[in-house]
């Protein structure tokens, strides 16, 4: 079986659980990650920072029959490692997640409510992605929202679902008889989130409505889980149109999710998407619904995790993803 | 602020890293015998000891020959190791004839007076190993119980000075000092910083000390020795280029922290003469850590390579410099 290489980026604990389900399928695969926050994801791959990498650089890339780099990310600074790994023919794959690659100031010409500025300017990203792409052909993005962003400069772009170990995740599904669900909603940034919209929606609703609601911040995944797991409503981001892995891991512990879905995405994802769409706009009234129908929060939430098994899976997004490593390597053959 | 020397220190100013077991990049086990490491600690022409050349040794355990991981430099290479494999690294350091036993048998052969610092990387206690085994009757996970960490390193200190005490008794007239231990991972993982000050505790308790080697511009260095480090060793990014040497050198100076060099033909575009020549009268005060391909001393040494010389001349020639023919400090 071939060896994969992960790094340098860990974004929401993904590739500590694409190495792991890699591994359930016989793949030797490790992860290096130099990108540590208070999320504290409890992930089997190696937490290290760019030196500690840079000096292991010569006997991974050695050991790697695929580098599967991540976030617009390489192991050296200034792309340096990639004219060497293209010299040598070793088979590479970027996988963007969001903000390294979203051309925010395009974007927002057509959004009503308009993206924060990311860390890269459009210069910035147009600048990095024409620099990967001479080296790289092959990339994966998690959905179709990134596909215009960098389509124009790969060979190849792959979606590959977000992924989540749906056995370790046990469904609680919501009561049908609480009478004050509980509302979670857990910004990591609460701008691109939109927590101000959620939070003016929910202060709206608490004169009308009896509930109670938990804003997530700072905290680690563990303990983040642990209000996931009690929660009756789970609002994601509610601007950039598609959704994210709190919504993935929400729909795995079968609870019913509130994000703002671009209509023109919709018809991208596979399957039907069980997430109630919302913007600023439309939150406030689509959330007092879920309030006061616990029975389709109840249904919702079987939905989501039915949704969660069938395209979110460890095993699912892993066939999937060993099928992309298999044909960017037959290529090089 | 200045360098940190030898004088200060109180440990010789020349180290040399013998890896042993291993490694990422050399499946092949490294074993240092005699013959390999009399041309490090000395200055051999014709069979014939002329002068003292490295004076002192790290030995650090990379990779076990089952590829389990041992030092931080091999994070990712292997499984992670158990408490049998610790124990293995202890009896590979003390296996007869080779090792601490042979540098005990070299020390020996060196000119009268001079004496040889002993220093031995610890292992890396790796998070994630659930199931690290069993230590002093009770069962360790690294995983659950992040102080069981701290108390497998310990046991393991302990089980080398033990073996130290008994090995060194053989061999009553060897002039080596045992130094103490390297903590060898260079980035200072906030989960590792309750480790080292209870590690720099113990060792402070049993009159050693506590090296820390690590990568330049690693985040916390200029603060390491709040853990307990007594010293720290910065490593250049990459050692082939002069710039990044001086990079490293001049972090080291200001915040008092000595300097390794890593060289090894098959990745440097320059010769070690050429690096040595160009970092000469920049490191000349700073205790150094050398790191060379594991046998290339004894390859030079035996074909009279003019590398070797070099190398020689660069480590006494500092000294020579200080006015101090005899080295740095000595106990």
């Amino acid at each position: 079986m071939p060896t994969v290489l992960h790094a340098p980026i860990e974004i929401a604990g993904q590739m500590g659980t694409l190495c792991q389900g890699l591994r359930n399928f016989g793949w030797t695969a490790n992860g290096y990650n130099w990108f540590h926050t208070y999320l504290q994801y409890d992930s089997p791959i190696v937490q290290t920072d760019a030196y500690e990498l840079m000096h292991v650089f010569e006997p991974l890339v050695r050991a790697a029959d695929i580098i599967h780099f991540h976030n617009g990310d390489t192991m050296l600074t200034d792309y340096r490692d990639l004219p060497m790994l293209k010299a040598l023919g070793k088979p590479m794959v970027m996988h963007h997640w969001g903000n390294d690659v979203r051309d925010v100031e395009t974007l927002n010409r057509r959004l009503k409510y308009p993206l924060p500025p990311s860390y890269h300017t459009p210069d910035e990203i147009r600048a990095k992605l024409a620099t990967l792409s001479q080296y790289i052909d092959h990339a994966i993005i998690q959905d179709h929202e990134l596909y215009e962003f960098i389509a124009p400069y790969y060979k190849r772009v792959y979606e590959l679902p977000l992924v989540v170990d749906t056995k370790a995740l046990q469904p609680v599904y919501p009561n049908v008889s609480n009478p004050c669900p509980l509302i979670v909603h857990a910004p990591t940034s609460d701008e691109f989130k939109g927590t101000r919209y959620v939070e003016r929606a929910i202060d709206n609703l608490r004169s009308r409505y009896r509930f109670e609601y938990k804003r997530i911040e700072k905290m680690n995944h563990k303990a983040a889980m642990s209000w996931y797991e009690r929660a009756d409503i789970v609002i994601d981001q509610v601007m950039c149109g598609t959704y994210g892995l709190l919504s993935v891991e929400a729909m795995a512990m079968g609870k019913p999710v509130i994000a703002y879905i671009r209509d023109d995405l919709r018809p991208t994802y596979p399957g039907p998407l069980p997430i109630v769409s919302a913007d600023p706009d439309t939150l406030e009234v689509n959330v007092a619904a879920l309030i006061s129908d616990p029975g389709r929060r109840r249904a919702l939430g079987m939905q989501g995790r039915r949704y969660a098994e069938q395209y979110h899976d460890t095993g699912v997004v892993v066939q999937r993803l060993i099928r992309i490593y298999e044909e960017i390597l037959q290529e090089k053959q | 602020m200045a360098f940190l020397t030898a004088v200060e220190s109180g440990v010789q100013p020349h180290m040399i890293r013998c890896g042993i077991l291993c490694s990422p990049s050399a499946p092949r086990c490294r074993r240092w015998r005699v013959d390999q490491l009399l041309p490090c600690l000395a200055f051999v022409q014709s069979g014939k000891v002329l002068d003292q050349c490295f004076e002192g040794v790290l030995f650090e355990a990379d990779l076990s020959c089952r590829g389990e991981m041992i030092s931080p430099r091999s994070m990712g290479f292997g499984q992670p190791p158990t408490a049998r494999t610790w124990l293995d690294v202890v009896e590979e350091l003390f296996r007869p004839e080779q090792n601490v036993p042979a540098l005990l048998q070299t020390s020996q052969r060196l000119p009268a007076g001079r004496q040889v610092d002993l220093w031995i990387a610890l292992p890396y206690p790796f998070e994630n190993q659930p199931g690290f085994g069993t230590v002093r009757g009770k069962r360790l996970n690294f995983q659950s119980n992040p102080e069981h960490r701290t108390e497998a390193v310990v046991w393991w200190m302990e089980q080398v000075c033990r073996r130290w005490q008994r090995t060194s008794r053989r061999v009553p007239s060897h002039r080596v000092v045992f130094r103490g231990f390297a903590w060898t991972r260079s980035m200072l993982w906030p989960a590792d910083h309750g480790v080292i000050r209870e590690v720099a505790e113990w060792v402070h308790r049993n009159q050693l000390k506590l090296m820390w080697c690590y990568h330049d511009r690693t985040e916390g260095a200029d603060s390491a020795g709040e853990l307990g480090f007594d010293l720290c060793l910065n490593r250049p990014l990459l050692a082939r280029g002069i710039h990044r040497i001086d990079a490293a050198a001049a972090f080291a100076e200001q915040h008092g922290h000595g300097v390794i060099l890593a060289w090894d033909g098959a990745r440097c575009p320059d010769s070690l003469t050429e690096v040595l020549q160009a970092v000469r009268n920049r490191i000349r005060e700073a205790v150094q850590l050398l790191e060379l391909p594991f046998g290339v001393v004894g390859q030079w040494c035996q074909q009279a390579e003019p590398a070797y010389r070099a190398l020689y001349q660069y480590i006494r020639g500092i000294e020579a410099q200080n006015g101090d023919s005899k080295g740095g400090a000595r106990t």
